[in-house]
């Protein structure tokens, strides 16, 4: 009995990774290519009513991939949903930040819509190279290699260098570390994507208006209010919103369907 | 005309008066504890006048600022120059106490405008100071012409500051009122659409105790009301026999419709006025006897209730406005109803881009007039662009927005190299000072476009319908190009979910592993550290594993019968114990050492002369002698490691 107590959390952990980090199901994979390529067809085709259905329809089977999410976006651009078309390519770019395509498409999308952005530091394009989950494998690694490192120097093993390897996975964990952090502050980022959604000075229906933000701009969350959400824009303003007008770009936990 | 100590007048939601004033009671306190304290210290007294700048047009305005100091001042006495307006500002106050000196300097700013062009004199401005009166020299200014009318200057603003009571003539019914309120409206024959400055005045009798329950109200059914200005302007002004203390108000209306209407405005107020019953009642309301009970009385009045709190609603007499319709006549095509005197400005950047990047038009409209009827202007010509919606600003110059400038960004995108650049633009209003219509017209701008690589096609992909431009709406979208959009053919890698999994909890368990590697790794190197730092350990440590290695070869020797093993290893158990009891290499421990050492550990003694036997005459020994030779090694050595 206490065997078997002890033995359940760790089952579960291993099933749950296995879970998260295999491909779909050989069947289910099978029927995931045959909507992509039915939804690409479609869009061939100028159908992106069908388009978006079959993308949504492999995003109900929770599966998601920087292409799909790109042709999404491509779809809903075609369609005039400039918000959704841009929730989509930040969504696609959060999973394939080096995607020279998808990047390129967003950056079209901007300047057709004159939605543009502040050109960003430096430093933050290098932190911007790897996905969130290239960041954290990275960190994780190093950790573990690290680990092993001190495990074997106590063991006494004295043929590996330690200090230069111990100070590269070191230096590794660090910058990865600060990668993962970088783009946690990223999560809190949403998009508007109804056109003109007022930006009120308090979380209220017949609160005063303070501006119309426009349709596909990118706001960072910092409270919320019932069915409304306290957002800042880049340029530093700041007001509530419907949280009906936003969708953010990486869903929280709670959130089935990234799909709004 | 007497006053009551310390009765101060008071008017809720003035929260200015202490920084601003030079009449509020807390400032007054203040100077006269710092007067009381410090009197007799040396005081420099002295009155300034400057004037920036001394030329100006008539559409511009001087700042006039005069500077009294000194320990006991009074305020300036402006005087009236014909053709020059001067309207107080603002008002401030500095004290500063040097080395127990004190010296208070109190500024009064004035806007100085002009209605002629031409050279004007601004005579002496004298002021008591700590009992004498002096005076400024007199100021020169030139007034040159300027382009357009100057609506400050044509609103009627009495020759009035702020803390100096000027006359103002005395309407019907206004005499030893204790409050009424005034409307000015600077022009009573507008046109429709056109913006009105409007001043609202009211007066409270100096001495008199006053609240206000609410910003006046202005009605008229024909006009478009603006919003009054946040703060009242506070001066004095002498009407009939009395000093009245005077808010103002600035705010502009506009009439939708022509013809004659009615203006009028309202304001409620709180009123402190003694009781009728009191010894000190007047006989009068408003007659001569009651200033000589109001401020002649108890200064307490007010503290033991002779006062009684009254409100009113003060209304000022109707202005009859008559509307003039917009002539038809000369009424350009694109006239969108700005009514007013403005001046176009437009700029574009970059000038240096490729086909298909976008450049920020900005667009300036300046002026005085309507500004909310004031769009966008359009383009002179038809234009190869894909123009997209503009964001407008509008930054006031005055208070009720009657001067400013009106600023519209639009982005738009060059279709094509050529032609190479942003078409002129036109803005048309109509001049009420002229009364003719006017369009003012920008000049195009140059920009220089380059084609973009073979490798980076740009796309234009029908996004979002682009703001149609009048008169070329249609051809745009003709030439509008629609291009597929790129697809991946590949879906990529999958995953389950957007969320990362650095917030899963199954992520902190998967480093448990890596903790416990790291904890133990650091529990042994700490160890071995531990060992280097004490060499005497590790002897210890290495000493019994020699001899558990010994006793074990021994055991295997038994047991097959090797007498010589057997003896060498009960050598080498004995040699390694008493290197480490004796200090000394274990190999160099011989039999002699043992007879000089240790003499009577007989059993040692006999293990070592049997093993030399065994080693140079070969003996040979049963398994049981071997035992028994075994057992009392064991104890001899136990008997050692006791003793170390």
């Amino acid at each position: 009995m206490n065997g078997q107590t002890t033995f359940k959390p760790a089952v579960t952990v291993i099933a749950s990774i296995l879970g998260l980090c295999l491909p779909p199901s050989a069947s289910n994979a099978a029927g995931i290519d045959e909507l992509f390529e039915q939804g690409n067809r479609a869009c061939a085709e100028e159908d992106y009513d069908e388009a978006i259905q079959c993308y949504g329809s492999i995003l109900d089977r929770e599966v998601v991939s920087p292409g799909l999410f790109a042709n999404l976006a491509a779809a809903h651009r075609e369609q005039g949903n400039v918000g959704l078309a841009l929730l989509n390519f930040e969504r696609a770019l959060w999973l394939a930040p080096r995607n020279a395509d998808i990047r390129a498409g967003l950056q079209s999308l901007r300047r057709d819509t004159a939605l543009f952005v502040d050109s960003e530091p430096g430093w933050t394009r290098v932190l911007q190279a790897l996905s969130m989950g290239e960041w954290t494998w990275t960190a994780t690694a190093s950790f573990a290699t690290l680990a092993g490192l001190v495990l074997l120097r106590g063991f006494g093993v004295s043929r590996i260098p330690f200090r230069v390897t111990a100070a590269v996975c070191l230096l590794a964990l660090l910058a990865s570390g600060g990668g993962v952090a970088y783009r946690l502050q990223q999560m809190d980022r949403f998009v508007v994507v109804h056109a003109d959604a007022p930006l009120l000075v308090s979380p209220y229906e017949a609160a005063g208006r303070i501006a119309a933000m426009r349709e596909g701009r990118i706001l960072r969350a910092v409270d919320s209010h019932g069915e409304f959400t306290k957002v800042v824009s880049a340029a530093g303003q700041a007001g509530w919103m419907s949280t009906g007008d936003l969708v953010r770009i990486v869903p929280s936990t709670d959130d089935a369907n990234p799909t709004p | 005309m007497k006053k009551i100590p310390g009765f101060r007048f008071r008017f809720s939601g003035c929260v200015q008066e202490f920084r601003r004033g030079a009449h509020g009671a807390p400032r007054r306190i203040l100077l006269a504890v710092f007067g009381l304290a410090l009197a007799g210290q040396a005081v420099a007294a002295g009155i300034t006048a400057t004037i920036e700048p001394r030329e100006f047009s008539t559409d511009h305005a001087a700042r006039l600022t005069v500077t009294v100091s000194g320990a006991s001042t009074s305020e300036p006495a402006m005087p009236s120059v014909p053709g020059l307006q001067l309207q107080p500002e603002e008002q401030s106050t500095r004290m500063q106490i040097i080395n127990g000196a004190i010296s208070t300097s109190q500024s009064y700013t004035y806007r100085v405008a002009a209605r002629e062009a031409g050279a004007y004199v601004i005579p002496p401005i004298g002021a008591r100071l700590d009992g004498t009166m002096q005076k400024t020299r007199p100021i020169q200014v030139t007034v040159t012409k300027g382009t357009g009318r100057n609506r400050a200057f044509r609103a009627p603003a009495p020759a009035h500051r702020r803390g100096t009571a000027s006359a103002t003539p005395v309407s019907a019914g206004e005499a030893d009122n204790l409050a009424f309120l005034r409307v000015h409206v600077s022009d009573h024959s507008p046109y429709v659409g056109e913006l009105v400055p409007v001043q609202i005045k009211a007066y409270f009798l100096e001495e008199l105790q006053a609240g206000l329950n609410g910003a006046p109200v202005l009605n008229g059914n024909a006009f478009t009301l603006h919003s009054l200005s946040a703060e009242p302007q506070r001066t004095r002004e002498v009407v009939g026999q009395h000093v009245y203390s005077v808010l103002t108000w600035y705010t502009g209306m506009s009439a939708v419709k022509a013809g004659e209407f009615r203006v009028s405005a309202q304001l409620d107020a709180t009123l402190l006025v003694p009781r009728s019953g009191s010894s000190h009642a007047r006989r009068d309301p408003f007659g001569g006897d009651l200033f000589d009970s109001f401020f002649g009385g108890d200064p307490f009045a007010g503290v033991f209730g002779q006062v009684e709190e009254r409100n009113v609603t003060l209304a000022g007499e109707n202005e009859t406005i008559h509307v003039l319709a917009l002539p038809e006549q000369g009424r350009p095509e694109h006239f969108g109803g700005a009514v007013g005197r403005f001046d176009l400005s437009v700029g574009a950047t970059p000038r240096d881009l490729n086909v298909g990047d976008p450049v920020t038009v900005r667009i300036e409209v300046k002026g005085y007039g309507n500004f909310d009827r004031v769009t966008k202007p359009r383009f002179t010509r038809e234009a190869n662009l894909k123009v997209y919606s503009p964001s407008q600003d509008f930054e006031a110059r005055d208070t009720i927005g009657y001067e400013g400038s009106k600023t519209f960004e639009q982005a738009v995108i060059p279709r094509g190299a050529s032609p190479a650049e942003i078409p002129s633009m036109e803005f048309s209003y109509f001049d009420p000072e002229t009364e003719q219509y006017g369009t003012t017209t920008s000049d195009p701008i140059p920009l220089r476009i380059k084609q973009a690589a073979s490798g980076e096609a740009t796309r234009s992909a029908p996004l979002v319908t682009p703001e149609p431009e009048p008169g070329a709406a249609a051809e745009e979208e003709e030439k509008q190009v629609q291009y597929p959009a790129a697809l991946q053919i590949e879906l990529g890698a999958t995953s389950r979910s957007l969320h990362p999994a650095v917030l899963q909890p199954w992520f902190w368990m998967l480093q448990i592993p890596s903790l416990a590697a790291l904890f133990l790794g650091f529990v042994l190197c700490r160890r071995r550290t531990g060992d280097l730092r004490n060499p005497g350990r590790v002897k210890r440590k290495e000493t019994r594993y020699a001899v558990d290695r010994a006793m074990r070869t021994m055991d295997r020797a038994v047991n097959g019968g090797d007498v010589p093993g057997f003896f060498h290893a009960c050598r080498v158990a004995a040699q390694e114990r008493l290197g480490e009891l004796w200090g000394m290499e274990p190999p160099a421990i011989t039999l002699a050492d043992l007879r000089l050492r240790i003499p009577d550990a007989t059993g040692l003694l006999r293990v070592f002369e049997t093993a030399d036997a065994v080693a140079y005459a070969g003996q040979s020994y049963s398994q049981d002698e071997l035992r028994t030779y075994l057992d009392a090694l064991k104890e001899e050595l136990a008997s050692l490691e006791t003793k170390s």
